[in-house]
């Protein structure tokens, strides 16, 4: 006779989801830009319009066979303010990019990057952070991190006042640097009354692992698209985390991602590589990640930043 | 959307790399007993262990308590010695973890799988976050001597140099400290060190059966070095290996416990009273730990089995958990004596 036994507690589960080709972030917004009214939300997304033209010519036009899916989204920054309804702001939005013949797949709120439906979904990410180690670090001392802060090196030699003067300055180090150092000290979060206000750069990680279809929670994904609710709430925090727009969308995750943004953007974006090539990733989803990308005839990069593009757009 | 289910998984799994070349997992073990009085509930326990948010607890009841903490990464940039003397630059990060048996007995494990392949520089921060557990060697290392000189490094690691041990030692104390830990142990024990290492060989090495190798340095150090064969590669995963490795220091240090406690007990000569006072601890917090190889994958039980013959574990438990029943009847007896005599003189 054959017996099995097991317990389902010792079991880790974990859930797939439905992947696109490409996901592509149709410029990033502040809620004071959408203040400054409809025609200025126009100018920006026919702005937006040829960069995301030629994005997907080019990505087509790459790829080996068949038309590969693409899905858009927006990210409304509802977290660092929380100026506009949704019963107001999607259906400007709506407007606005149905005019300037942009398509909008999915919407998502920012503060879900912070905590969704419970889960603490940026402590998640925070936990998984491995700073950098230079060259020495043998495991026989702790990691030297600094509450709140990541660096993608080794900082300037820190001390009392009366020992530092003893010592000529000593420069931080960027653990990768080719020659030169381009050192930079990334603020992760402030707190204030024992309250953690996340950064925007810790945000926009979140936000790139989710598109990415990375982030699980005991197994289970965290963000998923949800349906436009019939009657739009007055707070964004009743509205799900993604919510989709187009109901024939390709799904809202992406083998990688590209992220159409303004300029300004630019020192975000590279603080958020910071943290990206520090957060220690899921073995198994992204082994799984990379066979089902292969099952289609898609090579994605083994490293998450590998899978990240962007463009930034310039305003002619 | 699907959910799949996968058993307790290891990230760093040699089985799923086709490449057919050798590599190397290296590991240490701190085996030692929780500062607390009585068994850890099963809350406290998952509270304790909940390393990582996000990533669950795996607890177990059959055949024994037992909860796996989620893994932890630590990145590390610096030499491994190989058995010639060798410094092997090796980048990467290792994973470390906890286990709990019992309520009572606390395991911290730091491992990482060593490719010898070699990059020729190093890479980008995220080539090594994406494959958390796995160290990369700058330059080509030979995978047997990186594993014969690791098992050989027993006393202290020179600075520079891959200190697991460290790693796991710094989250023993942590979790020691824990305020979910009254701090009173019911007994007095030592802490253990296991170091081991699994030489997963090239598709083409001719060694074809599997070796393990258990060494006693001392009171307190010993090295376990599997060798694994490339057409067993499928039933030596890591995390079988881990689970094998942890089994069988959990074992060593409850032996070794039991033996330090008969010998202390021992040395009391005359006061049965007294001796039998000392064994009450011993019985009621040790001896329903031993339970060799009951959650080793029944693949790797074989390893077991060799060690059975010799040195025979279970044989000297036997005799020990013997010689304790053993005093517990003489005391009773005693004891029976004692009220006879009593009654005649009455």
């Amino acid at each position: 006779m054959d017996t099995s036994f097991r317990e389902t507690s010792t079991l880790r589960r974990v859930q797939d989801v439905a992947y696109s080709h490409l996901s592509v972030e149709l410029d990033h917004l502040y809620m004071e830009d959408f203040l400054l009214g409809e025609q200025h939300l126009r100018s920006r997304i026919e702005q937006v319009a040829p960069w995301f033209e030629t994005a997907v010519r080019t990505f087509e036009a790459r790829r080996p066979s068949g038309r590969p899916r693409v899905s858009t989204c927006f990210l409304v920054d509802d977290y660092f303010s929380n100026l506009i309804p949704p019963a107001e702001l999607l259906p400007m939005l709506r407007e606005a990019a149905d005019k300037g013949g942009v398509r909008v797949d999915y919407v998502a709120r920012e503060s879900a990057c912070a905590q969704y439906e419970g889960v603490e979904v940026a402590a998640i990410v925070a936990g998984r952070l491995v700073s950098v180690p230079v060259e020495g670090t043998d495991g026989s001392r702790p990691p030297v991190a600094e509450s709140g802060w990541l660096s993608n090196g080794q900082r300037s030699p820190s001390g009392p006042a009366e020992a530092l003067r003893m010592h000529a300055w000593q420069p931080p180090v960027e653990a990768e640097a080719r020659q030169h150092s381009i050192f930079v000290d990334v603020q992760l979060w402030s707190e204030k009354d024992g309250e953690r206000l996340w950064s925007c750069p810790m945000l926009a990680a979140v936000w790139q692992l989710s598109r990415l279809g990375l982030l699980r929670d005991h197994g289970r994904t965290i963000i998923q698209p949800r349906p436009l609710p019939e009657d739009l709430p007055a707070e964004w925090s009743a509205m799900p985390a993604v919510i989709q727009l187009n109901r024939s969308a390709a799904p809202f995750h992406g083998y990688c991602t590209l992220s159409l943004l303004d300029s300004r953007f630019l020192g975000i974006e590279h603080a958020v590589r910071v943290i990206l090539d520090q957060v220690t990733q899921d073995a198994e989803v992204m082994t799984r990640v990379v066979q089902r990308a292969l099952q289609e005839g898609m090579r994605v990069a083994q490293d998450v930043t590998g899978r990240i593009a962007y463009t930034f757009m310039t305003d002619f | 959307m699907r959910a799949q289910e996968t058993p307790a998984y290891s990230p760093t799994d040699p089985a799923r790399d086709t490449a057919a070349t050798a590599s190397v997992a290296v590991g240490e073990i701190r085996t030692g007993l929780l500062r607390h009085g009585a068994s850890l509930t099963t809350d406290a326990t998952e509270r304790l262990l909940d390393l990582l948010p996000g990533e669950p607890v795996l607890q177990s009841r059959r055949p024994i308590d037992h909860a796996l903490s989620p893994d932890v990464a630590n990145g590390v940039d610096c030499n491994v010695l190989t058995s010639n003397g060798a410094r092997v630059h090796t980048v990467g990060t290792v994973l470390t973890h906890a286990a709990i048996t019992g309520g009572r007995v606390l395991q911290t494990s730091t491992y990482a799988r060593i490719d010898p392949a070699g990059s020729r520089h190093r890479r980008s921060w995220a080539h090594y976050t994406a494959r958390p557990g796995r160290l990369e060697t700058l330059g080509r290392a030979d995978a047997d001597e990186l594993a014969a000189g690791f098992a050989a490094l027993t006393g202290a690691v020179a600075p520079g140099c891959l200190d697991v041990g460290a790693v796991c030692e710094r989250l023993a104390r942590r979790l020691q400290s824990s305020p979910l830990l009254d701090g009173c142990p019911p007994i007095k024990s030592q802490w253990t060190r296991t170091r081991w290492t699994a030489l997963f060989v090239s598709k083409h090495d001719e060694r074809a059966v599997p070796r393990a190798d258990f060494v006693l340095y001392d009171e307190n150090v010993r090295t376990i070095s599997l060798l694994i064969p490339y057409a067993l590669r499928e039933s030596y995963r890591l995390g079988a290996v881990l689970e094998l490795c942890r089994d069988l220091a959990l074992h060593d240090w409850v032996l070794t416990t039991l033996s330090q406690r008969i010998k202390r007990i021992s040395s009391v000569s005359g006061d049965r009273t007294r001796a039998v006072g000392e064994l009450y601890p011993t019985i009621s917090h040790l001896l329903h730990l031993w339970m060799p190889g009951a959650r080793v994958e029944p693949q790797l039980a074989r390893v077991w089995d060799g060690f059975e013959r010799q040195p025979g574990f279970t044989r000297q438990w036997n005799t020990s958990v013997g010689w304790i029943r053993d005093q517990l009847s003489l005391h009773t007896l005693q004891l029976l004596g004692g009220l006879e005599s009593n009654r005649t003189a009455g």
